[in-house]
């Protein structure tokens, strides 16, 4: 056998693929042996696609290494060591959060570049008015790709890529708590991807991320039922690795580490992780519902059957609310985390930002229908979630009060992941301030279904999660590549970026309250100029991720070397070497102190040197390469 | 506790959840406002689903730890 | 079960309250899931039950169901103090009254004078056979236990997983408390 044959990810497309046509020949055995002769056809788009895919599943997993390195020893055989060494790692079933944590950074950042194509060739459509490039169809499935896969991007790259590479580190843990359930989550990733691509090129599906029946009911386009698997799939990806973080975060803490002594970036994640290990369930069940009125006949959200379309929007909204602080939740804490390094002050309010963290996830449960006031939901509900919705305003509130009063008066070191910070807070001030005539019943009414909701919600999490992101990415570069980015190129990257989204969305707004309307491939000809203007802006946008990428790729491969701290930072990520050794930390570290101890000469986080944390910030141009 | 010990509580907890059963069926036969009803049976239900979860499933050993009961 | 790869060098009691924990995380996420049916039944029905639904097989199939978890109960409980002989024997108990509770679940499908179509259909097909999903999973567990311990795997000192896969029996037992009164008797 060619050793190309035995690469995991083959392995796994060849299982796959034979799961596949296992599913559907048995299905298809079934439909003909019981449906007979009275036209049952071997073949039903959405039954043989709902059975071939979950065994299709399995055996990708199986072929994968899941079988190899895990599940032989569930059946009392014994289990590989997983051996593999260098780029190698990177494509097989490895269960070091280290390999894992990159593994998904890849991939959705890959996925985050296709998404912006994507979104790329939708802004081309809507430069003038009229169909050019798109018809209606094609448009909505552009239009919904974009939309899953950039929700996606979003609920995962920070917790799933960041969390998982930093977490355990910041925590000084060997690794997370399940470590080969790690590998079996991100391994689900890859078949969310595949799936979600066919179905684009089986010709899409209409209703955009949010999957509303009755046309989701239906539609008759394969790409409805594929969307649903995916998305039930990528489920699994988010409650797992939630699990895997609220464990870890329990019980793998080193000696010392209390809760009042966690990096914000952690407490960032476990909010998170509380979020969506429960609530993600009810995108699954509402999804679930949609297949099993498909394919089984029930009547969910078939109003002639008993059901009620707007059961699906409760249920949707129940986690689709909650998932948005599933992105922002970690981007809050890795903001306060690079604001409290790169300011040279301890975070201020630390145990107020804690809060705030918890407070959202309290509130977080009882705010979905604030998306539903023009559902045709009942009427006394508007009150209680209009209020209720409001409220989220204090703790998120407490956090802005952390990050203001941290970087006031400090000595704030002014690089790329500092600049990406601080455009975050502006952006996510913006989105939050623009929420509240979302949350409002009167303005809701008038605002809703038009471009003023696409823009607060880009500057939320495409302004908010997104540019956190692109913090962490230059901020923990170093670390997890052992190579420094190009300063350089980096505040290129942030100008091109901070300039091209304000010019694409804060137009959104106004043409919004003007009444362009959201999720259509025409529109009227008077909003002509405001379209061409945000087009051409987004094209700019688009560009930013030139620089980004090339950035990145290049100083990846030969960019100088990266110190152990290049940004002298007190968290434990920061005391081993950049890339940190197999199982993180030579001995157990152990941990006397807060975590940001800056200026504060006989404190300490980790016994050791002032070195690390008390030595005073470099200029702008430190680390430039 | 030894085994034998064990086994009887298990006995016991099964007897309660037995008798709450049979309770339920009697709720939902005997009485006819349905509001009553449904409190009732949430009541009935949830203490059932308390006596699984200590008696069976331990969940007090998520935080006393393991060995002090079982 | 050996020691993962990379697994973090813990005692054994640490390693089995990690993995006490994740059991229970991932049993309260479930619970959001049979939660959002259960809410669907009553969103789209109220507290509607035919009257025709036959009450007597609902009553026969929530107790079998409970006294499996009694088998399962001292299946573990025998396994915990060394008695695998009895633990086996319990093991197959279980999966024996859980072949015989879905064998009741398809006869109660097969007498019902609904359809999936109509609103009670809808809930009573889904939760039913959301919950007999689960239930046919705990039984292949149960017969993955079975082997290990007739291979005496288990120990007095080491049987996480047979904790763990009656812990998840006992969990479906608790999905169905809520199910049966939210199926069978609100009406």
């Amino acid at each position: 056998m060619p050793a190309i044959a035995r690469a995991p990810i083959v392995q796994g497309l060849i299982f796959g693929i034979v799961g596949f046509l296992i599913g559907i020949a048995g299905t298809g055995l079934v439909r003909v042996a019981f449906l007979g002769r009275d036209g049952g056809d071997w073949w039903s788009t959405d039954l043989s696609w709902t059975i071939g895919y979950p065994v299709a599943l399995v055996g990708w997993l199986i072929g994968v290494g899941g079988w190899r390195y895990w599940g032989r020893e569930w059946f009392g055989g014994e289990v590989d060591q997983y051996e593999m060494k260098g780029w190698q790692r990177y494509f097989g079933f490895s269960p070091d959060h280290k390999v894992i944590g990159i593994q998904y950074v890849v991939t959705f950042t890959l996925l985050f570049l296709l998404s912006g194509l994507t979104v790329m060739l939708v802004r081309y459509e809507l430069a003038q008015s009229g169909l050019q490039l798109f018809n209606n169809d094609t448009y909505n499935a552009a239009m919904s790709f974009h939309g899953i896969t950039m929700v996606a991007v979003a609920v995962a790259i920070l917790a799933g890529g960041f969390g998982n590479y930093v977490l355990p580190l910041q925590i000084g843990a060997q690794d997370m708590a399940f470590p080969r359930l790690n590998a079996l989550t991100f391994w689900l990733v890859p078949p969310v991807a595949i799936l979600l691509v066919t179905a684009v090129l089986m010709g899409g599906w209409e209703t955009g991320w949010s999957a509303y029946p009755p046309l989701a009911n239906l539609q008759t386009k394969p790409g409805q039922v594929l969307f649903n698997l995916a998305v039930i799939t990528f489920g699994l990806v988010s409650i797992l690795g939630a699990i895997n973080f609220l464990v870890t975060v329990i019980y793998e803490r080193a000696p010392g580490m209390t809760w009042g002594r966690l990096p914000i970036f952690t407490w960032g994640i476990f909010a998170a992780s509380l979020i969506a290990f429960f609530f993600t369930q009810a995108f699954a069940a509402g999804l679930a519902m949609i297949l099993f009125d498909r394919v089984l006949g029930t009547s969910f959200f078939n109003a002639s059957g008993g059901g009620s379309a707007i059961l699906y929007q409760h249920v949707f909204w129940f986690y689709s609310h909650p998932a948005v602080y599933v992105m922002v939740l970690p981007a809050f804490g890795l903001i306060l985390e690079i604001l409290s390094h790169l300011s040279r002050k301890p975070l201020f309010a630390y145990r107020w930002a804690v809060g705030g963290m918890i407070g959202i996830v309290a509130l977080s449960g009882v705010v979905w229908a604030h998306h539903m006031f023009t559902s045709g939901m009942q009427d006394y509900l508007h009150a209680p979630f209009l209020v209720l919705t409001e409220l989220i305003s204090i703790p998120t509130g407490l956090i802005f009060l952390a990050a203001i009063g941290t970087i006031w008066a400090g000595r704030l070191w002014v690089n790329v992941p500092m600049l990406f910070a601080l455009g975050f807070l502006f952006n996510f001030l913006m989105g939050g301030i623009t929420g509240i005539y979302l949350a409002d019943v009167p303005t809701d009414l008038f605002l809703h279904d038009t471009y003023f909701v696409v823009a607060h919600f880009h500057y939320t999490i495409m302004g908010g999660e997104i540019f956190a992101l692109m913090a962490a990415t230059y901020f923990w570069f170093p670390k997890m590549t052992g190579r420094m980015y190009s300063e350089r190129l980096g505040q290129l990257h942030f100008w091109m970026m901070f300039i091209g989204f304000q010019l694409v969305f804060l137009p959104m707004f106004d043409v919004g309250i003007k009444g362009m309307n959201r999720r259509v491939a025409d529109f009227p000809s008077a909003y002509d100029d405001f379209n061409l203007f945000i087009t051409l802006s987004a094209f700019f946008l688009g560009a930013s991720f030139i620089p980004f990428t090339w950035n990145l790729v290049v100083s990846w491969i030969r960019g100088p070397k990266a110190e152990a701290n290049p940004y002298r930072a007190s968290t434990l990520e920061w005391q081993v070497s950049s890339p940190p050794p197999e199982h993180n930390f030579p001995e157990i570290p152990e941990v006397v102190g807060p975590p940001y101890p800056y200026g504060q000469p006989d404190v300490r986080h980790v016994p050791g040197p002032a070195g690390a944390a008390g030595a005073p910030a470099g200029g702008g141009g430190g680390g430039g390469g | 506790m030894n085994e034998a010990q064990a086994q009887n509580r298990g006995l016991v907890a099964i007897i309660v959840l037995a008798v709450l059963t049979a309770i339920e069926y009697v709720i939902a036969v005997g009485i006819d406002a349905t509001a009553v009803v449904v409190t009732l049976l949430a009541v009935v239900a949830l203490v059932k689903a308390l006596v699984i979860l200590e008696y069976f499933m331990h969940v007090s050993k998520l935080w006393r730890g393991e060995g002090e009961h079982a | 079960m050996s020691a993962a790869a990379h697994a973090v060098a813990h005692s054994p009691e640490k390693r089995l309250r990690i993995s006490r924990l994740g059991l229970w995380l991932f049993f309260l996420s479930e619970s959001c899931l049979f939660g959002a049916f259960a809410a669907a039944r009553f969103y789209m029905n109220g507290t509607y039950v035919p009257d025709d639904l036959n009450q007597i097989l609902g009553l026969v199939l929530t107790s079998i169901l409970l006294v499996s978890s009694l088998t399962a109960y001292r299946a573990e409980t025998a396994i915990a103090h060394g008695n695998v002989a009895h633990g086996k024997l319990m093991i197959l108990a279980t999966m024996l009254l859980g072949l015989i509770f879905l064998g009741g679940v398809i006869t109660e499908w097969s007498i019902a004078h609904f359809e999936p179509s109509e609103g009670y259909g809808t809930s009573f097909f889904s939760m039913t056979g959301l919950h007999a999903s689960h239930v046919a999973t705990g039984i292949l567990f149960l017969g993955l236990a079975y082997m290990f311990a007739a291979r005496g795997k288990y120990t007095p000192a080491s049987h996480w997983g047979m904790t763990g896969v009656v812990m998840y029996w006992h969990f479906v037992d608790v999905v169905w408390v809520f199910f049966y009164p939210a199926l069978y008797l609100t009406g």
